[in-house]
């Protein structure tokens, strides 16, 4: 008994309902706020996923396009015209679109984005693409991505037990030949590659018309200044980004365009909000009850600082003890998550300690609204 | 009862036409008149009279626990109208408190309730504060109880964990408000030699009200209080 730590610790287990009772308020703020945490990165994650496999050293989309997800779409030659800079090596266009995929196995329709790739270089990152590029130039044949949602069927499995996989897209069929491994988001359930060619045969549309471009420079080139001089040959009609402005680009759609932000930080709020409410009741109800004890203890010489420093004690014991096993159940949520919705659903360090501090702040918080109860205990009173 | 008193040392309190009041302005009401008394290392000395006499006030005074307004007031060596909240934390610290409720930790073991106030003595050694513990507890009376919580034991037994709580930091000066009166006859007699031998063996000054006939046999001096004013002083000698 030599230290208020082991006080808190007494007045904390005495009686093991409230113990338990405060403990599970912590891990289910933990267990809240590591999940809408979770989820929100994966929204982020996941989105990001494809930008970031873009291997260009800039990117063309429309100045409509409010992401390259959804684009709006712009001629084709105003792409071909920038290989007449000196700079720019190489461009690829690149098309999109929501294509209706019929799974042959249970006959269900589900929305597939699907990408059509140029000819040229590839500067979009494919695994399998190259090995497979002598059969995409075949007819109506296309490579598949494995972490698509299982409602597509059971491409992957097929192909891998040698099974030839027809499907109907469009209605129009098509011969998956491989699989590769990209990735949903929130807003995309699965993805299938094609060639440009191929990809046209699906998707008739006007003439020329292409969704994103992809630009390769002359090695030794600054992308940056490279852009300028493109963004002064193009005017307005084209938005010219170099590979990080492209990622912020659309980082800032999910920012501001997307309610992923509000959604899940609302969540996370949530979480912290229960925590701080039950952690508050149980330290408050702990005080008040106790305040002729704690009045005691002040009259014979114990300081305020003291009892504050017991509550705060109470709750960081509280913290701790409730952020280990939230952060177990999540991450048990986590791998259910991640096999339910294919969503990359990670445990980061940062998150883990973000919400460790998230944790700690909340029941320092709760026990700074519980002592204001401690100034009522007045050691004249006890005589 | 010629114990060691020792009247010429220094007072461990001095009380000087004291005097104090609850409220402001027109209700104001005045609870203490000219109070002037000593109370000398090794004394025993009783405040009895009437409830609403001022006895209890006299208590929270001389315990640091209201600023004294008019008048003089030192207790071990501090001046408590100059004193700050610091210096008065200070001194309640060589103070021994034994309050009518015992305000016992629910949560704390007999043991760990007395352990707890010698959180505040920190020169003393975890050992030695160790045995303190033990060593007063038995000396309650409560050698087989230690480990039992304050729920698990009488009124009396938990009077007593509160009275070894009060002594365990060995104070110079104990103020007890009514220490017998939860107590049958046979625990309250107990209580009061524990006290008187604390102040044998220890020269502490006990300050203590009481309205227990019972126990006024062990006081060097009596002070009668009425209406806020000391009555007589009478000598118990």
């Amino acid at each position: 008994m030599r230290s208020s730590w082991q006080v808190a610790w007494k007045q904390l287990s005495h009686s093991k309902m409230k113990l338990i009772v405060a403990t599970a308020g912590v891990v289910v703020a933990v267990l809240l706020m590591l999940v809408q945490l979770g989820f929100l990165n994966a929204a982020y994650d996941s989105s990001l996923a494809v930008p970031k496999r873009v291997t260009a050293d800039l990117v063309v989309l429309s100045p409509q396009s409010p992401t390259f997800a959804t684009p709006t779409q712009f001629a084709r030659r105003m792409l071909y015209r920038l290989p007449a800079h000196p700079a720019v090596a190489d461009v690829q266009p690149i098309y999109l679109g929501t294509g209706r995929w019929k799974n042959p196995w249970d006959k269900s329709e589900r929305q597939i984005l699907v990408y059509g790739l140029g000819p040229g270089e590839n500067m979009l990152q494919i695994p399998g693409y190259a090995d497979a590029v002598d059969q995409l130039q075949q007819p109506d044949v296309g490579l598949f991505d494995r972490r698509s949602r299982p409602t597509f069927g059971p491409v992957s499995e097929a192909l891998t037990k040698g099974e030839r996989v027809d499907v109907e897209v469009n209605r129009r069929k098509i011969t998956i030949a491989a699989c590769t491994e990209i990735g949903v988001t929130l807003g995309v359930d699965g993805n299938l590659f094609l060639t440009d060619t191929n990809f046209l045969r699906l998707f008739p549309r006007i003439p020329g018309s292409i969704d994103l471009g992809l630009i390769r420079l002359k090695p030794e080139v600054d992308p940056a200044t490279a852009r300028d001089e493109l963004v002064r040959w193009c005017g307005s009609d084209l938005r010219i980004l170099t590979k990080a402005e492209f990622i912020a680009f659309e980082k800032h759609f999910l920012d501001t365009g997307a309610p992923i932000n509000f959604i899940f930080g609302l969540g996370t709020a949530v979480g912290f909000f229960i925590g701080f409410v039950i952690v508050y009741q149980i330290l408050y109800t702990e005080v008040s009850t106790h305040l002729p004890q704690f009045a005691t203890l002040k009259a014979i010489g114990f300081t305020d600082n003291y009892l504050l420093r017991l509550v705060i004690q109470e709750s960081l014991i509280l913290a701790v003890l409730g952020y280990l096993p939230g952060t177990l159940l999540s991450w048990c949520v986590y791998q259910v998550a991640a096999h339910e919705t294919k969503l990359p659903m990670a445990l980061t360090v940062f998150r883990l300690t973000s919400v460790l501090g998230l944790t700690i702040l909340m029941c320092i918080f709760s026990a700074a609204m519980a002592m204001r109860k401690l100034r009522a205990a007045d050691p004249a009173d006890i005589f | 009862m010629l114990h060691s008193i020792n009247r010429t040392a220094e007072p461990i309190v001095n009380v000087e036409h004291l005097a104090f009041s609850f409220g402001e302005g027109e209700l104001c009401k005045q609870i203490l008149f000219d109070i002037t008394f000593n109370v000398f290392p090794g004394e025993i000395v009783l405040l009895t009279g009437p409830s609403g006499s001022g006895k209890t006030t006299i208590l929270t005074l001389v315990g640091g626990l209201r600023q004294v307004k008019a008048g003089e007031l030192t207790v071990l060596g501090t001046d408590f109208r100059s004193a700050d909240v610091a210096d008065l934390v200070r001194t309640r610290r060589q103070i021994g408190f034994i309050f009518q409720a015992h305000n016992l930790l629910d949560f704390l073991s007999a043991r760990d309730n007395v352990a707890m106030a010698m959180q505040l003595h920190p020169e003393v050694t975890a050992t030695e504060s160790r045995e303190r513990v033990t060593e007063l507890l038995e000396m309650v009376g409560l050698k087989d109880r230690m480990d039992y919580y304050p729920a698990k034991l009488s009124g009396g037994q938990r009077q007593r964990v509160a009275i070894a709580r009060a002594l365990v930091g060995r104070p110079q000066l104990v103020l007890a408000d009514e220490p017998t009166a939860a107590l049958d006859s046979h625990s309250g007699r107990e209580v009061v030699e524990l006290l008187q031998r604390l102040a044998t063996d220890h020269g502490s000054a006990i300050l203590m009200v009481t309205h227990d006939n019972r126990v006024l046999n062990v006081a060097d001096r009596i002070i009668e209080m009425e209406d806020g004013r000391i009555k007589q002083p009478v000598n118990a000698l």
